[in-house]
């Protein structure tokens, strides 16, 4: 797959990224997944803008109103358009799983890279460290810093990011080891490469995989703990919506107005299985046996 | 000889591991005249690769390594320079090839990037003359289309193709001294003499040293006019190659020219040296091919045989030779 036929019949090469990328795309179900991303991030975006409500607005005409034509999936108890309480909560949720994957990539690829690469006592220490964190409850250690940083979007994501790299850490000081062992790496060095060198250029690309599908598969994670803490209610702070805080409302009403809490949770399995699909995808894509 | 390029003082390189100390490398000594061409022979594991990656500082000292001696490379010792001034030296004036090709190239960067590395990390050129470097070696050691190629990574070329871009990379800043760690192991015959070949001319074309590192005896002495054998981390015997194959002295390196095949030889079996390499955790007292030498004496047991010269510039460490020295020979000094 990675050669192709130029006009005047020399073989044409393609990067190592783009051999990824067209890997990626064959599987139809990831790559059907990444278009559903791409219209939920548009749709997070975009739809607020230009819809006429705001997830404020309460219509008092149109409590518990079913789908109709003014409002196209009907309104909440308050009277609060459901279209726009969706496009809010995956907003949210997006803002959540992409921020705590970035807290979590920047701690886990730190304490994991340097506990990797300088080895010995080091890594000895921050291996424990790795592990006490390993070893905590998550979701209590969650609650406990939303309630100790105050409840907003950000202290959201941030407590989720804080609580979840223990696994990434783990992950790249491992492939970090691998890799720091490699002969490319020896030859690297004999060539006369420095450090800094060496780590940006040999050791980094050549991790990047595995953390890249690490992170793909830690934003469903966090979308999913902000949701839990929402259920119970310790998530984002109303009257802005989240998924979790939808559902925990829409249960009262699943007899008498199922599509209370129908769509949320439509809406919020639809997003959760895209990013899975598209982390599996990218797995599959890096695998090198499938590469070449 | 020609001026003396590097000069190897008592190495030793120990290992400390749970269960004992490995002694890898145990006090060899050498020196390497420009433009020579230095075979270091042996068994696997008998401290080779090691010998030379400490050489080049590859070796991680610390708790559990140690590296002793000296290496003095164009009157500096390696072993005391500091990283940036070892910087400068790798890659530029010392190389390295290194045995498996399919593993030694960085799979994520683009062949002609690593090819011209070592020029732009030493500064000998500018990126647009690094580039038509890079291509013009990459024609030299044949890589077909080199403007194409040098575009492509690693897991678009084939073993052979690899290790030569790996040479191209060695020779592109000029260095006076080629390390080659078994640079034709993993290649096929055909594709293993073009590989030499290759060495040779670049040698001949730029007056480079070259240690070459080999368990093949065949290679070894139709590529190097010195040879040193090693057994157990040390230095067995050490000479000129063509009095070394006409008149090996050492019973190890008697064994190892006999366990050598040859094309049209009428015997029938290849005669093998008897038992295994030992253990460099605990290397027997005295010399340590004493328990699989047929000769062995009671003196090999007990005490490690002084390097007697047996020729001019030949040098074997073994007390059969220092018998003969007792009819009249001189005696090197102990190494």
């Amino acid at each position: 797959m990675a050669k192709q036929k130029t006009a005047d019949g020399h073989m044409k090469s393609r990067s190592h990224t783009m051999t990824i990328l067209a890997q990626y795309f064959s599987n139809k179900a990831a790559a059907f997944c990444a278009g559903v991303i791409v219209v939920l991030v548009l749709m997070a975006i975009f739809v607020p803008v230009f819809s006429p409500y705001s997830y404020e607005d309460v219509d008092y005409t149109a409590l518990y109103a079913t789908p109709n034509a003014q409002h196209w999936l009907g309104c909440d108890a308050a009277g609060r358009d459901m279209l726009m309480l969706l496009c809010y909560s995956l907003r949210n949720a997006l803002i959540v799983g992409i921020g705590a994957c970035a807290v979590q990539f920047v701690i886990g690829l730190l304490l994991g890279g340097i506990s990797g690469y300088c080895g010995g006592r080091i890594d000895n220490l921050l291996s424990r460290v790795i592990d006490i964190m390993y070893g905590f409850p998550t979701f209590l250690f969650n609650l406990i810093l939303v309630l100790l940083l105050g409840r907003s979007l950000f202290t959201i994501f941030f407590a989720i990011g804080l609580t979840s790299w223990a696994p990434m850490a783990r992950l790249v000081r491992s492939q970090v080891i691998t890799v720091k062992q490699s002969d490319y790496v020896e030859a690297g060095h004999a060539l006369g490469a420095s450090n800094t060198r060496i780590l940006l250029h040999y050791i980094l690309p050549n991790c990047l995989g595995p953390i890249v599908i690490c992170l793909s598969q830690g934003i469903p994670a966090a979308m999913f703990a902000e949701s839990g803490m929402s259920l119970i209610g310790l998530g984002i702070l109303p009257p802005m919506p989240s998924w979790g805080g939808l559902i925990t409302t829409g249960q009262q009403f699943i007899l008498s107005y199922p599509h209370m809490i129908l769509f949320p949770a439509l809406s919020f399995a639809i997003t959760i299985l895209a990013f899975s699909y598209v982390g599996d995808g990218l797995r599959d894509a890096f695998d090198p046996r499938q590469i070449g | 000889m020609s001026e003396t390029i590097l000069e190897v003082k008592n190495l030793r390189t120990y290992f400390t591991r749970k269960d004992g100390v490995v002694k890898a490398v145990d006090g060899i000594s050498y020196t390497l005249g420009r433009g020579e061409t230095l075979a270091i022979v042996g068994e696997s594991g008998s401290g080779k690769s090691v010998s030379v990656t400490s050489i080049m500082g590859l070796i991680r000292t610390g708790r559990h390594a140690r590296v002793q001696g000296e290496a003095v490379f164009k009157g500096r010792d390696l072993f005391r320079l500091s990283n940036r001034e070892l910087f400068n030296i790798r890659g530029n004036e010392i190389s390295m090839v290194f045995q498996d090709p399919m593993s030694s190239l960085n799979p994520t960067m683009k062949i002609g990037e690593q090819i011209i590395e070592p020029l732009l990390w030493h500064k000998k050129a500018s990126r647009a003359e690094a580039k038509k470097l890079g291509i013009k070696l990459l024609e030299e050691v044949g890589i077909p289309s080199p403007e194409t190629r040098f575009n492509n990574y690693p897991f678009e070329f084939s073993g052979g193709m690899r290790q030569r871009v790996m040479i191209a990379m060695a020779i592109i800043a000029n260095p006076d001294l080629l390390i080659a760690d078994e640079p034709t192991t993993a290649l096929d015959v055909t594709v293993q003499a073009q590989i030499l070949s290759l060495i040779q001319e670049m040698q001949k074309k730029k007056n480079t040293s070259i240690i070459l590192i080999t368990h093949d005896l065949a290679v070894a002495s139709s590529f190097c006019s010195r040879v040193i054998v090693m057994y157990a981390g040390r230095v067995m015997e050490e000479g000129h190659m063509a009095d070394f194959i006409r008149d090996p002295v050492h019973p190890y390196a008697q064994g190892l020219l006999n366990s050598t095949p040859v094309l049209g030889d009428a015997r029938e079996r290849l005669e093998a040296i008897a038992g295994q390499p030992p253990n460099l955790k605990k290397v027997p007292e005295g010399c340590p091919f004493a328990p699989r030498c047929k000769k062995c004496m009671a003196i090999c047991r007990r005490e490690a045989p002084p390097g007697t010269l047996i020729g001019p510039g030949h040098k074997a460490y073994c007390w059969l030779c220092v018998d003969d020295m007792q009819q009249g020979r001189e005696v090197a000094e102990n190494a």
